[in-house]
């Protein structure tokens, strides 16, 4: 290279400097600025960089070539200065200087010096309206990029600048015109893609707008608006709404109403739009209110309704901004939501639904603001250090609040779609059998019915027929809530088993005498006979957790319950046989504990046949099968067998040939008096539109029950992969 | 030196330690301490500050009650375990890393773990709590076992460079006895530091559990022909004596006795003309009652059996049967390729459903099943 004389004095004969064609911003232009999209984002990341909280991108007539773009933030704006040493000065160094905006100290995201060749990268005119904060006038600066052609000094083609009158109190406007391209939604909305991971929502509710809160124009609020304008009519294309919030699969919002918690869940998505109260101490609370989509990373849920590309942006999106922010008096307290805060205790819980079914629950599905409105900042206090607030009973109230919310607000959204991904597997979830119903207000209804009688004896042996099957549905419901009765019981009793056990291993451990032994000992054997009794309840109960129906191998099932009822066997002294003719013996689909609860059924119900047979010992044996196209099981005993008058009453309700009950009895009677058992039993095999009576046992058993049961299509065992 | 558990529960203080109680009736071996929980802030920094304390922690799923001092448990214990890992991992926080053992009092609660949770590579042994009782004995050796062997772990590397280390923790000095996979995976662990607890679920679910490199005392018998488990008789004894070099002593090797196959294969070869797998089980006895002047019985042909040509072992009755005699069991999607496949002896296959079969069986499993079904007399 030459030698330079840089000593900036004027040229002379003896020096000489470099010159700038004009042509080169045109190359730089193309060369900087590839794509026209990229241009509008480093536009839209030079508004972030100027403390911008807003921006709005207007797309005026862009149908074709020659139309206007006008991006208007509302930054820092520039002064004259900045605009001339700034923007009309090529490799400025400013961002290279100050790598953090002044205001809100944003790491600058522009590269640099990209800004203005981008806007001559897309149309073909520029004017620049600026105006800083408290400055009278604005100003006004015309670039015609047409005019800087190959051939001319750069220096030497001048620009207009003039003070003007601005309609904003500070920031920058550009008016890009005679665009090179033409714009669609497409490529808009790929720009708002662009700049997302700039995105920073603005979290204030209306509802503090309304209440006059002072309100901070927060350094993490960045939002961008891209709205297209043809022929006068305007159309939002891209914003943080349209883009991200509106594809929520849920919007839950919370508030305090007399004291109490109240959750709204609206999801569209599945169809979901609940109020439920969450019941807790949250006097302290007040005027607390929070606002929170929720989300689920899993495009399955999205397909349909949003392209993936979408799709991708708003779980980048999640996992950057997910997480619930606090504002108190409308201003933000960090570092609540900021990313790794849990104060909502959300990523330290798994949450399920009723049936077990897994809820997506983390920071990362939710994006929202809890919003605490005290002005006298009595209940909710920072703390000195402002890192926070002081954890006492109020900020308790609220994390436990807004927690319980969020979850049941999560597990009623998860149950809406749990239920549309069975539909979705298997197309059909109908009850075999709807005839089980429930009657409301049985009392008046029977009271109505009785007032009818008196009239024909036809109608009123009816009428006395559907007063009984009212009894009937009475009963069963008071069984169902003594069932859940023992449900509970039954597993808090479990919970202290192992805890005896420990004790009864230590006390053996130690130096007693033989008879303290022989009595831990005992103790030991009768505590593990009782604690077998507890087994098959929670068996059932464990099964009906799992509310699915499928087919059920009846050799399994048996199995399974012979194992259960094990030791009850060895104690009552009674010898179980099963046999079976042919494999995969499947029933339709059904429950589980339904199957369980047959099997029970009969099986007590043989039992008391051995017992008052009184001969110390008993046989019970179990056949299943298949034949032609029903499954069979046959359960039969040794008994002291049924009695000819009887064998056609067995089945009917409250029929029972061991403890005299009536329904005048008390609940607890009723409940094991029952006479209820084989009914339950016919019910069930019933509503599975098959068969149960009573057929000639085996030599040397005196009683036998057969069981038949339609079996499934090869498609239905297919389905659930048999 | 006891090993000690931490043991944390929402059970009230006079139950859980009733529980602690009978899991520590041998305290000079195991010695449970039992906790309520603590807020999560609170738990966390008790188990920093007394990590010098305990080998282990056990934890009860699901603490739902408020302890004495009135908290409700803000977490659920997969999480409290996560962030113990974490913390393992970064140790100038939590200097050790240990087994973390998962128990529940709820009825039939590892197969309701299995079916639910995806957080299984989080806990090394899943509890019933019924176990306690029903199994103390297993469970005393289990939780010793799991703590001495992280503890070996951690000793080892820290003493050894990665070679040796790998031939501390297999105790056998021959590292071409475990599969090349094996170690070169293992070499890869270490190398890398990776935490240790990663290192000691690799070992124990991809060595000592699964059948391979590794036999229980089934797979040895069905291989040898005979029973091992009669330990009434004395020429099981002997057997089993001379079979000692072939033991598995190394990390995790306590609470089930394995064998290397490797070394029993050569332990044969060099006894034996004939190998092991060429002949029939009445063979493989002859030869060692001769070589070593014992009585051993062979083990008789299961109903339905053809060849005493055993190998394998029915997954369902664990009894030796021959390969061209079992039905292939489905195979785990995460099975490597140096676990064995399981078989089914015939009368057990036909009772699965088809989806427990591997898919190429499904055919004759289907024929087997007509074959096997029985018709009853019509009355």
């Amino acid at each position: 290279m030459a030698e330079e004389n840089l000593n900036g004095d004027a040229p002379s004969q003896d020096t000489v400097s470099f010159s700038v064609d004009a042509g080169i911003i045109n190359r730089l232009g193309k060369e900087l600025v590839g794509r026209a999209e990229t241009a509008v984002s480093e536009l839209v990341k030079n508004a972030y960089d100027a403390d911008a909280t807003s921006v709005e991108l207007l797309f005026i007539d862009t149908g074709s070539v020659g139309g206007t773009l006008e991006i208007y933030d509302n930054g820092n704006g520039m002064t004259r200065e900045q605009l001339i040493n700034g923007f009309m000065r090529l490799s400025s160094s400013d961002k290279f200087h100050n790598p953090v905006s002044p205001k809100f100290l944003r790491v600058r995201a522009g590269k640099k010096g990209i800004g203005r060749f981008a806007t001559q990268r897309l149309g073909r005119k520029l004017t620049i309206l600026t105006k800083v904060d408290g400055a009278a006038l604005g100003l006004k600066l015309e670039v015609d990029w047409n005019r800087y052609e190959i051939d001319n000094d750069l220096s030497s083609i001048k620009n207009p600048i003039s003070e003007v009158e601005l309609d904003f109190e500070c920031g920058t406007k550009l008016i890009i015109s005679d665009l090179r391209e033409a714009w669609w939604d497409t490529p808009i909305k790929r720009v708002f893609r662009y700049v997302s991971d700039l995105l920073q929502p603005s979290f204030l509710s209306e509802r503090s707008v309304d209440l006059n809160i002072a309100l901070e124009n927060s350094s993490e609020s960045f939002v961008t608006k891209f709205i297209k304008i043809s022929d006068g009519i305007r159309e939002v294309i891209a914003d943080v709404d349209s883009m991200i919030f509106d594809h929520a699969l849920g919007v839950i919002e919370g508030y305090i109403q007399d004291n109490s918690g109240v959750v709204e869940v609206v999801s569209a998505r599945f169809n979901v739009n609940d109020t439920i109260d969450i019941p807790g101490d949250y006097h302290l609370l007040g005027d607390i209110h929070f606002k929170v989509y929720y989300f689920i990373y899993n495009y399955d849920w999205y397909e349909g309704y949003i392209p993936k590309m979408d799709y991708n942006k708003i779980y980048e999106f999640g996992t950057t901004n997910g997480g619930i922010r606090l504002y108190r008096n409308g201003f933000r307290v960090l570092p609540y939501g900021e990313r790794g805060n849990d104060w909502i205790n959300i990523d330290k819980v798994s949450v399920k639904t009723q049936d077990s079914a897994y809820v997506p629950f983390n920071n990362q599905n939710f994006f929202g603001f809890v919003e605490v409105i005290d002005r006298s900042g009595e209940s909710f206090e920072e703390t000195s250090s402002r890192e926070g607030l002081i954890e006492n009973e109020a900020f308790n109230q609220l994390i436990d609040f807004v927690h319980k919310a969020l979850r049941q607000a999560a597990m009623r959204i998860n149950s809406s779609r749990l239920s549309e991904k069975n539909n979705r597997n298997s197309g059909n979830n109908e009850e075999p059998n709807s005839g089980r119903s429930s009657d409301q207000g049985g009392r008046s209804t029977r009271e109505k019915l009785e007032s009818l009688k008196g009239g024909n004896p036809n109608t009123d042996s009816i009428i006395d027929e559907a007063i009984l099957k009212l009894e009937e549905i009475e009963m069963l419901r008071v069984l169902a809530g003594i069932g859940l009765n023992i449900a509970e019981f039954t597993h808090e009793i479990r919970q202290f088993i192992p805890s005896f056990n420990g004790s009864i291993t230590y006390l053996l451990e130690q130096n007693f005498d033989a008879e303290i032994k022989t009595s831990l000992i005992n103790l030991q054997d009768n505590f593990n006979r009782f604690k077998s009794y507890t087994s098959y309840i929670d068996h059932t109960i464990t099964q009906n957790t799992n509310r699915d129906k499928k087919p059920i191998d009846v050799r399994s099932a048996i199995r399974a319950f012979h194992e259960i009822i094990i030791k009850d066997l060895s104690h009552e002294n009674i010898v179980f046989v099963d046999d079976y003719y042919g494999f995969d013996l499947y029933t339709n689909s059904m429950h589980p504990s339904e199957l369980t609860s047959v099997l029970y059924n009969l099986y007590t119900n043989s039992k008391k046949a051995i017992k008052r047979a009184n001969r110390g010992e008993g046989k019970i044996q179990v056949i299943s099968g298949r034949e032609d196209d029903i499954l069979y099981f046959e359960f039969m005993d040794d008994g002291d067998g049924i009695a000819e008058v009887n064998k056609s009453r067995i089945f009917d309700a409250f029929f029972t040939t061991s403890t005299p009950s009536n329904l005048d009895a008390s609940k607890n009677e009723m409940a094991t008096g029952t006479g209820l058992g084989l009914k339950i039993v016919k019910d069930i095999i019933l509503a599975y539109r098959g068969r149960i009576f009573l057929t000639a046992p085996e030599p040397g058993y005196a009683t036998n029950f057969r069981i038949e049961l339609p079996i499934p299509s090869q498609e239905e065992l297919d389905k659930y992969g048999y | 030196m006891a090993i000690k558990y931490y043991y944390i529960d929402d059970d009230p203080m006079s139950t859980i330690e009733e529980t602690a109680k009978g899991l520590s009736i041998h305290p000079e071996i195991l010695k449970v301490i039992p906790f309520q929980h603590k807020k999560w802030e609170n738990l966390i920094e008790f188990f920093i500050d007394n990590q010098d304390n305990y080998d282990g922690l056990l934890l009860d799923w699901g603490l739902n009650r408020k302890n004495e001092e009135g908290d409700k448990a803000n977490f659920d214990v997969e999480a409290l375990t996560q962030q113990l890992r974490r913390l393992s991992v970064d140790k100038d926080i939590l200097k050790k890393d240990f087994p973390i053992i998962l128990c529940s009092a709820q009825y039939g609660f590892s197969k309701v773990y299995d079916k639910l949770l995806s957080s299984h590579d989080l806990f090394d042994i899943i509890y019933e709590k019924d176990f306690f009782h029903e199994r103390r004995d297993i469970v005393e050796k289990e939780m010793t076992d799991f703590a001495l062997s992280y503890k070996h772990i951690i000793e080892v590397l820290a003493t050894h460079d990665t070679e040796n280390a790998l031939k501390h923790l297999f105790a056998i000095d021959n590292l071409e006895k475990v599969d090349y996979r094996v170690v070169d995976y293992l070499r890869s662990l270490i190398n890398e530091k990776k935490p240790i607890h990663e290192i000691a679920r690799f070992i124990i679910t991809k060595v000592v559990r699964p059948a391979g490199i590794l036999v229980d005392k089934a797979l040895l018998s069905a291989r040898l022909g005979i029973n091992l488990n009669d330990e009434q008789d004395k020429n099981t004894l002997i057997l089993l004596k001379i079979l000692n070099n072939c033991i598995y002593k190394g990390v995790f090797s306590v609470h089930n006795q394995r064998w290397w196959m490797e070394l029993v294969i050569d332990w044969w070869n060099e006894n034996f003309e004939a190998s092991l797998g060429s002949l029939s089980a009445g063979e493989r006895v002859d030869l060692l009652n001769e070589k070593f002047d014992l009585s051993l019985q062979t083990t008789p042909l299961l109903e339905n059996s053809k060849s005493d040509y055993y190998w394998a072992i029915c997954k369902v009755t664990q009894k030796p049967i021959a390969i061209s005699d079992g039905i292939l069991a489905a195979t785990p999607i995460d099975k490597s390729p140096w676990e064995e496949d399981e078989y089914f002896s015939v009368l057990k296959a036909v009772e699965q459903d088809a989806s427990k079969v591997h898919p190429l069986e499904r055919d004759r499993l289907q024929k087997l099943k007509e074959l096997y079904t029985k018709v009853r007399e019509k009355k």
